[in-house]
């Protein structure tokens, strides 16, 4: 006890990064698949067609990669960013890419039914998915953005491959320094005990989601 | 005249589905289109609410063309016409197609809401109104979850009427339904009648002896070969 309480400082250090990365790709890479899904299924088919090239490279190529091609590979064609910015931008590519993919099942899980309703009723296509199908697809991705959500959480150690001080990287340190494995295991506990707000507060909002049927 | 159809042709693929369908629905008229399944009612009904797309022909509602024949082909009215024209035309969808996330209420009053028609206030009454006319006033703040088929259905009407339209087209409306409902759907319709023009789709030949002003089978009208 009293070495995790030693280690305890650098670790809630490591906490700190790791729950920055977690909430603002979370949050904004949310955000930024709402458009990319409308364009992924619009009748535009430069833009899907486009999105679906995006989400392919995406999906196909590890995370670690795509960090690495952010911060060590831009550079060769004149591009630099810090490693912070390198981290935030491959970490919302990535996951912008897949909570498209998410909503994109949840719109398409939907009666069609609904949307020809809209249609007879006048609104536009913006209007449709804003308020008719994104609600209603909200509601059936929930389960798979906890599940997201929860491996967004873990994803955030690959950032200590741009030598970012996040979680993993301070119990690695600490192995180093005195010779053992217990830190990994700190970690890995804190990592649990992480998953548990964070499962329960996205439950939370699949419970208030849950007023209809 | 409220609808008119002329030579409509539709095929999906190599199936001719309409094959130079005339159809013509008067105001304060109920024309019940009757025929087997399969045989293309509920596609005609789809191509004049501008669900789905004509190959040729043309469908005139109110004195505007959605679409017309030109040079063998076929021209669809701009969009922003289309939608203008949407309006004059309500679909009550077989199974109704609530949207499960609003109340009763907000089903109603968002179309006319959205298309500036109305006032908030102004549509909550005209929404109240027609939910007590509808004998379902006492729903108005529920999902549609906890509605039976018939309440849904009227639910769907009620809708539908919100934007006063000039025809009203029904698909099935008695598939779901017991005698009960049934009896009370067709009261509704009759009543509906006397302010609009009503394309009814169904197979319930007794259904459509009592309501049709005119019942027309889609054989004598449809001239494909499938």
């Amino acid at each position: 006890m009293d070495f995790f309480l030693q280690l305890l400082p650098s670790f809630i250090e490591g906490l700190k990064v790791t729950l920055f990365f977690w909430a603002v790709t979370l949050v904004i890479s949310f955000l930024l698949s709402l458009p990319v899904t409308y364009l992924r299924l619009s009748k535009f088919r430069i833009a899907a067609y486009t999105i679906r090239f995006y989400i392919y490279i995406m999906r196909g190529t590890p995370l670690l990669l795509q960090l690495m091609f952010f911060y060590f590979g831009l550079p060769y064609i004149g591009i630099t960013f810090s490693r912070l910015q390198a981290a935030i931008l491959a970490f919302l590519f990535n996951y912008t890419a897949y909570f498209a993919e998410i909503l994109r099942g949840g719109i398409q899980s939907i009666d069609s039914g609904q949307k020809e309703a809209s249609t007879v009723l006048g609104y536009s296509n913006t209007h449709t998915f804003l308020y008719i199908l994104l609600p209603q697809a909200l509601k059936n991705s929930i389960p798979s953005f906890i599940n997201e959500s929860l491996t967004l959480l873990k994803d955030t150690c690959l950032i200590a491959i741009l030598g970012m001080d996040e979680l993993l990287r301070y119990a690695k340190i600490a192995a180093n320094t005195y010779a053992t494995g217990l830190p990994f295991i700190y970690v890995g506990i804190l990592y649990l005990i992480l998953n548990v707000p964070i499962a329960k507060g996205l439950s939370f909002i699949e419970k208030k989601l849950n007023y209809y049927k | 005249m409220s609808v008119v159809i002329q030579n409509l042709c539709k095929s999906y693929d190599d199936l001719q589905v309409l094959q130079n369908v005339d159809l013509t629905v008067e105001e304060k008229e109920i024309v019940v289109l009757m025929g087997p399944s399969g045989c293309g009612k509920t596609t005609l009904l789809r191509c004049l609410c501008n669900l789905e797309t004509a190959d040729s022909g043309s469908i005139c509602i109110n004195g505007q063309y959605l679409c017309k024949e030109e040079n063998n082909g076929i021209l669809y009215a701009d969009k922003k016409k289309r939608q203008e024209l949407q309006k004059s035309i309500g679909l009550v969808f077989q199974n109704y197609q609530l949207f499960p996330h609003r109340t009763i209420l907000r089903n109603l009053i968002d179309a006319p809401l959205y298309h500036k028609y109305m006032t908030k206030q102004e549509a909550i009454q005209k929404a109240e109104s027609l939910l007590k006319k509808l004998q379902i006033f006492d729903k108005k703040e529920e999902y549609p979850y906890r509605l039976s088929g018939g309440q849904k259905q009227r639910a769907a009407i009620a809708r539908a009427c919100m934007l006063q339209p000039s025809v009203l087209c029904f698909d099935e409306p008695t598939s779901a339904l017991d005698a009960q409902s049934i009896e009370q759907v067709g009261s509704i319709i009759k009543e509906l009648s006397k302010d609009m023009a009503i394309l009814v789709i169904t197979h319930d030949e007794t259904f459509a002896k009592n309501i049709g002003t005119r019942i027309v089978k889609i054989k004598d009208i449809n001239q494909t070969k499938n």
